[in-house]
């Protein structure tokens, strides 16, 4: 049992609002980063908020991702640190990412409280058109503290099995917290210890891991199973990935939302790599064709090739697809292999180097030995 | 008188080629007496010995870099004739008879033995030598040659004269350095062990020479009736030949170690015995070796005597141990051999007046590393005794801060580079131009056709065929055309570029362009000399021009970048090592700074004579009166940031912190004694270390009674896997003290590590009447309070009774403190704890490897001297110190440093980079670093040593090497399979 706050509120939502407020108001941070309602129809924005007031419209929980905070997060500190300590108030993928993008020296993580919390998952965003969200929170929040799985979530996020936060300062126990209206935040290390003392309410101790997180645990592994097996993914081999990626439009979308993907400029986008006359009379003489403009395959398996072993599974990318690639369950499943491969968990030891980074003069011999033969 | 800034070298050992280098470098002329017909043609000690399967004669590229630079003239066939004058202003005379056929303007065609009449043996009187294998080497046989001149008709170059005469030089000169080569023993000299009798006898070099372009295989050693031997004895055999005949370094021990795991290596059925008295490898790595033979099987026979009888299809090795006569059947039979005094002696005598030592070998000055008793004339390398192969080397380097007295004025400054225009914002336009080789290449191909289908490739804007562009005559005529032409990027279809790079991008440099635009095709490796059709040639050609021109076109000019050098050093450590360095460097004219821990300079001076003790004492005054260095005591180095020639130190000082900023680091930092434990020492007051036992031998105390002595305490053990040589030394100079004073003394020894002047000191002790007695390394003696004395009980059950007990411990790192240093600075320790560094490499397999690479690669200016790098004795100390001020001072004289590669570095597109710090990581060298404000990766360009490392690791394609872009790859290798 670690030190912990309870906080009033008919949902998580709610009381991760509450303990946001408490913050601010009570000066142990000057700013606040968190998911705002912004429209009448349920459109939310990451803000950062310096006021108690305007955190009204704060719905830190919101079961939609406009955005990976983590990466967003990144962008703010690549050059320099807050001055002044800062909430930030993020999913656990979301803080996976902006452990990957520390190891990647894209953070500065100096004055900022994280804050996250056992995740019920998001739904697409376009689920939310037209004020589509609505009828189904109070369903969404109870399932969540049921430990249920909510319907039509993000497909990875059906099949999250990393939804209880690794490294957070605080750790609002959202999932499995009961019919109570009371919800437990535990702090985890000494800022998050420091960050309750003097709360309202912050008395008690409590868990993370409720049976509901655990009951939640398994029915993701097995979404997790069936998602990788009934989702259409490619085929082996070139004519696969080539069909799989058929309808891509080359608009970078995926990239661009990609909070591992943290290039300012990427190599595709750079002047060298744009296509020659020449290039496509090389092309034009040793095979039948070439698509036009070519690369779309060498951009996604170059994205997977850099990314995979970092991939967190937010599922950003396959929502920003306007032609419905399900791009994330494929970095999903090939993340998983490249992970396992290299024992590695992205966003969870900010201590542990990225494979990418780590340079071995002979390593994987075993994969050739097992694919070529010794 | 001004004095004479010139340096003489008389002979071509290694050392004198390096002290060649670091005197060019260091901007005085050099004037190179070899007194064969060609390089290398006298073998010096590290070719001689060939301790490995390789020979690295390519080491002197920068000879050849020096020559054409005009810093060094080497003469051939010379020899010296007289010296007059005195240090700083000698004037010699020397003959010399210059090269039959010039090697510098030779391209190797071959017409002048094509035209040859002269039929001997079923070769020319004009051949080429079968010995050196990185060029072509064309000599005429003197004997058989009829002087006709056809040859001197035929050469396309005109660089054979039949007739050269012999010639006398006079030059002015401050100083002579001689470096007269190593003296291999006769068959006759090895009569006892059966050499020149039976193709089962070989010498460990043969076996060498043999694998040197093949790596070490079976036909290495496969006997001339086709067998491949399965049992083999290794012999070192200076430890068994009669007194006088040979002399031996303690690389003999390693190369038979060595050369006995490879064959066991290659053969682990085989049956592999080494032959030695002693294992003399010591040091860093050297007792790794050792127990790396063993382990792979090899049976190590320290035998007492060793003779070979050849008998047939066999050969029988009978021998002494333990006072008992054996024998073993050997199919091949593999001799290291030691060498001889030089055959040289006699003539620098009467020359120079330089004495020989007892051995025949130069003398030097006590406590000099090279100079010899006659002032201002010096002897590097095997000429003044035997030495292992990196000593030989870094005796080349130890020159500089000793012989700077003597030289006036620095002379030689290298001609500016040719101003380059900037073809920056200009629409590529290749020029191809086709190398005719001096004709010969027309007559083997149709140029006219390949210059034809050349100029209609897209983006060539002019293909021509030119003479050459390899010798001094067609690099400028070559140049002005690329000048006439106007173009802006250049293909040069010629041969052999490993060997004619500089030259080929000095020829595009003289036209005007940068080096970078340049690219190179083959022309007669890959394709006239390896084809016949010429139809064949002719696609080939052009496929290969097409795609360089593909390559060039995407070539872009990036501007030299120089680094700055801050012309000051640090030395850390003010002990022997320390203040030697800091002396040479500030003699050299450079400012130093000493920074010594304690609060006063010498070191720990225990268990030095009374000459080392004055020495020290000498030393420590003089730089305190000089006005160049600059010593802070109680002072230490907290922190330091940087690079070579850009170094900013914190030191913590008794005035406070105090930030210096330096161009080149010594550590210098020394190294303790092993405390032993175990053997009642610390707890019986007559067990004592031979440190100790020298001061009470000093201090004039009594010990009379037995002496045991326990070598190897410490050392030699799996916790300190390494030998520190010194310790047999102190034992056996401690013996014969004893046995003045009336002493029994037993030494009780491993391997007695004794070469060079310790061999003398070692046959003295046994004639003196020391005993010494073996005793195997899992078998130590122990030590117990008897009632009288000591009882040192041995392994057999014998004991012997002592009244004093001395242990031979050796030296050991200070690790915590090497280790905060090799932090600080980046420079790495060994396994042993020591330092490691690329001027001092140790182990002399990698010694030879990374001492005569012809450049300061990626050199990162910190260098380790003394203890603090190895185990040695004062005199090695001395030399390690004086390695790394050499080193040190061609380094400093440079107010702007250009990358070691020039404009081949790598460099970061800065709009790509996102500074995840992956090439930090992964850059060996490293050379990058992110740079704090704008958080993008930075090349370091003097550390770069364009690898291509970081352009693989990065994920981004922000990473490129200036030559070799990916662009330009991928563009080539479209065009040679268009």
């Amino acid at each position: 049992m670690a030190k912990a706050a309870l906080m009033e509120g008919s949902n998580a939502d709610l009381a991760a609002r509450d303990l946001l407020k408490s913050l601010l108001s009570s000066g142990k941070v000057r700013g606040v980063m968190t998911l705002v309602e912004t429209g009448p129809a349920g459109e939310v924005n990451y803000e950062l908020v310096a006021d108690v007031a305007a955190l009204e419209n704060a719905t830190p929980l919101y079961p939609l991702m406009p955005a990976n905070a983590g990466g967003l997060l990144s962008r703010l500190t690549v050059l320099e640190g807050f001055e002044e300590p800062v909430a930030a108030f993020l999913r656990p993928c979301e803080l996976r990412a902006f452990v990957e993008l520390g190891k990647l020296h894209q953070v500065n993580a100096e004055n900022i409280l994280l804050i996250s919390a056992t995740c019920g998952g998001v739904y697409p965003l376009r689920a939310s058109l037209n004020g589509g969200l609505a009828d189904g929170l109070p369903a969404y929040w109870e399932a969540v503290a049921n430990g249920e799985a909510a319907e039509g979530l993000r497909p990875t996020c059906s099949a999250c099995e990393h939804f209880v936060p690794f490294g957070a300062d605080l750790v609002l126990a959202a999932v499995g917290s009961g019919g109570a209206g009371r919800l437990a935040v535990v702090a985890r290390t000494p800022r998050g210890d420091e960050a309750l003392e003097g709360l309202e309410g912050a008395a008690g101790e409590a868990e993370v891991e409720t049976a509901g997180v655990k009951s939640l645990r398994e029915k993701r592994g097995a979404a997790r199973a069936e998602l990788f097996e009934t989702e259409p993914l490619p085929a082996p081999g070139l004519e696969g990935l080539v069909a799989f990626f058929g309808r891509c439009v080359g608009c970078r979308s995926c990239r661009s939302v990609c909070p591992i993907c943290c290039c300012e400029i990427c190599y595709f986008d750079a002047a060298a790599t744009e296509p020659t006359p020449r290039t496509f009379d090389v092309h034009l003489k040793r095979k039948e064709g070439t698509r036009v403009p070519p690369d779309t395959l060498l951009f996604h398996l170059g994205r997977l090739t850099h990314m995979s072993a970092s991939c967190v599974g937010c599922g950003m990318c396959a929502d920003a697809c306007p032609v419905y690639v399900p791009v994330a369950t494929l970095f999903a499943k090939v993340g998983a292999e490249t992970q396992a491969l290299f024992e590695y968990v992205p966003g969870k030891d900010p201590e542990e180097e990225v494979p990418l980074q780590r340079f071995e003069e002979e390593e994987l011999a075993e994969v050739g030995e097992e694919r070529f033969g010794s | 008188m001004a004095k004479e800034s010139s340096v003489l070298i008389y002979g071509t050992n290694l050392a004198g080629y390096r002290a060649a280098y670091a005197l060019c470098k260091d901007g005085h002329k050099v004037i190179l007496l070899n007194r064969g017909r060609y390089v290398d043609e006298i073998k010096y000690q590290a070719l001689a010995q060939l301790p490995l399967d390789f020979c690295w004669i390519c080491g002197h590229m920068p000879q050849r870099l020096f020559k054409a630079l005009g810093c060094l003239t080497d003469y051939y066939n010379a020899e010296l004739l007289s010296v007059e004058g005195e240090a700083g202003n000698f004037k010699v005379k020397f003959k010399k008879k210059d090269q039959y056929v010039n090697n510098f303007a030779c391209i190797e065609c071959d017409k002048c033995v094509d035209v040859c009449p002269v039929e001997v043996d079923g070769r020319k009187a004009i051949v080429v030598v079968p010995e050196a294998g990185w060029e072509n080497i064309y000599v005429v046989d003197e004997e058989n040659c009829t002087k006709c001149g056809k040859c001197e008709e035929v050469c396309p170059t005109a660089c054979i004269k039949v007739e050269r005469p012999e010639e006398t030089v006079e030059a002015d000169v401050g100083a002579i350095v001689i470096a007269c080569e190593f003296e291999d023993p006769t068959d006759e000299d090895l009569a006892d062990f059966g050499a020149g009798r039976s193709p089962a006898v070989v010498r460990n070099a043969d076996v060498a020479g043999r694998s040197l372009l093949t790596n070490f295989v079976k036909d290495s050693v496969r006997l001339p009736s086709g067998k491949v031997p399965a049992t083999f004895a290794v012999i070192v055999t200076p430890h068994f030949n009669r007194p006088g005949v040979e002399y031996e370094n303690y690389n003999l021990s390693v190369t038979a170690a060595y050369r006995a795991a490879k064959i066991k290596e290659l053969m682990p059925e085989a049956d592999v015995a080494v032959f030695l008295s002693d294992y003399r490898g010591f040091g860093k790595g050297h007792y790794r070796q050792y127990l790396k033979a063993r382990e792979a099987g090899v049976d190590f026979v320290r035998a007492e005597s060793v003779e070979v009888a050849p008998a047939e299809g066999v050969a029988v090795v009978k021998y002494k141990r333990g006072g008992e006569s054996e024998s073993r059947e050997a199919e091949l039979v593999v001799l290291v051999t030691g060498q001889k005094a030089p055959a040289t002696m006699e003539k620098i005598t009467a020359v120079t007046g330089v004495e020989p030592d007892g051995r025949g070998f130069c003398r030097l000055r006590e406590f000099s590393s090279t100079e010899t008793e006659v002032p201002g004339v010096f002897c590097v390398g095997e000429c003044s005794g035997v030495k292992g192969n990196p000593e030989t080397v870094w005796e080349g380097c130890a020159l500089l801060p000793e012989v700077s007295e003597y030289l006036g004025e620095k002379n030689f400054k290298p001609a500016p580079p040719p101003e380059l225009r900037n073809v920056n914002g200009e629409v590529p336009n290749v020029g191809v131009f086709i190398c005719s080789c001096h004709g010969t290449f027309a007559e083997r191909m149709d140029l006219d056709g390949l210059r034809e289908d050349v100029a209609v490739l897209a983006g060539v804007g002019r293909a021509e065929v030119v003479e050459g562009c390899c010798t001094p005559p067609t690099m400028k005529a070559t140049a002005e055309r690329i000048k006439a032409s106007g173009v802006n990027r250049v293909v040069l279809a010629v041969c052999t570029p490993l060997q004619k790079l500089l030259k080929y991008r000095k020829t595009v440099m003289m036209g005007g362009l940068s080096p970078l635009l340049l690219r190179l095709v083959s022309l007669r490796e890959d394709v006239v000399d390896v084809h016949d059709d010429p139809e064949k040639m002719r696609t080939k050609a052009l496929a290969l021009i097409r795609s360089a021109a593909e390559a060039a076109k995407r070539a872009s000019q990036e501007p030299l970048e120089t680094d700055a050098f801050t012309s000051r050093a640090l030395v850390v450590g003010g002990g022997l090592a320390g203040l030697e360095a800091a002396q040479g460097i500030a003699a050299g004219g450079f400012e130093v700074a000493l920074v010594e821990r304690n609060d006063h300079l010498g070191g720990n001076a225990a268990g030095l004579d009374e000459g080392q003790r004055a020495y020290l004492a000498e030393l420590v005054k003089r730089l305190e009166e000089n006005e160049r260095v600059k010593v802070y005591k109680s002072a230490s180095p907290r922190s330091a940031e940087g690079y070579a020639g850009n170094y900013a130190v914190k030191l913590d000082t008794a005035e406070g912190e105090v930030v210096e900023r330096f161009g080149v680091v010594i550590l210098a930092t020394g190294a303790g004694d092993y405390k032993p434990e175990g053997f009642l020492y610390g707890d019986d007051g007559r067990v004592m270390t031979q440190r100790e036992l020298a001061e009470k031998l000093a201090a004039g105390e009594e010990v009379t009674g037995g002496v045991v002595m326990v070598q190897c305490v410490g050392s030699r053990t799996p916790e300190r896997p390494y030998c520190s040589r010194v310790c047999c030394a102190q034992a056996l100079e401690n013996a014969l003290a004893l046995r003045e004073r009336g002493a029994e003394v037993t030494v009780l020894y491993r391997d007695m590590v004794t070469y060079g002047a310790e061999e003398d000191l070692y046959r003295s002790a046994q004639e003196a009447g020391v005993q010494f007695r073996r005793f195997d390394e899992d078998a130590y003696p122990t030590v117990e309070a008897g009632e009288k004395g000591l009882a040192v009980k041995l392994a057999d059950g014998e004991t012997l009774a002592a009244e004093a007990v001395v242990l031979s411990v050796g030296v050991v790192p200070e690790r915590e403190n090497n280790e905060a240093l090799s932090a600080a600075f980046g420079l790495r320790l060994d396994a042993d704890g020591f330092f490691d560094s690329d001027a001092n490499a140790y182990p002399f397999e990698e010694a030879i490897k990374r001492l005569t690479k012809p450049f300061e690669l990626a050199t990162n200016g910190i260098y380790a001297a003394g203890l603090a790098h190895s185990p040695r004795p004062f005199e090695g100390v001395l030399l390690t110190a004086r390695d790394a001020a050499g080193r040190a001072m061609v380094m400093l004289g440079k107010k702007k440093m250009p990358p070691p590669n020039a404009v081949f570095v790598a460099g970061v597109k800065d709009s790509l980079c996102m500074g995840c710090g992956v090439c930090v990581d992964v850059c060996p060298y490293g050379a990058r670093v992110i740079d704090a404000r704008k958080k993008v990766a930075t090349v370091r360009p003097f550390l770069c040593d364009s690898c291509g490392t970081c352009v693989a690791a990065c994920p981004n394609d922000a990473s490129f090497l200036r030559d070799f872009t990916g662009i330009q790859s991928i563009a080539a290798l479209d065009a040679v399979l268009a």
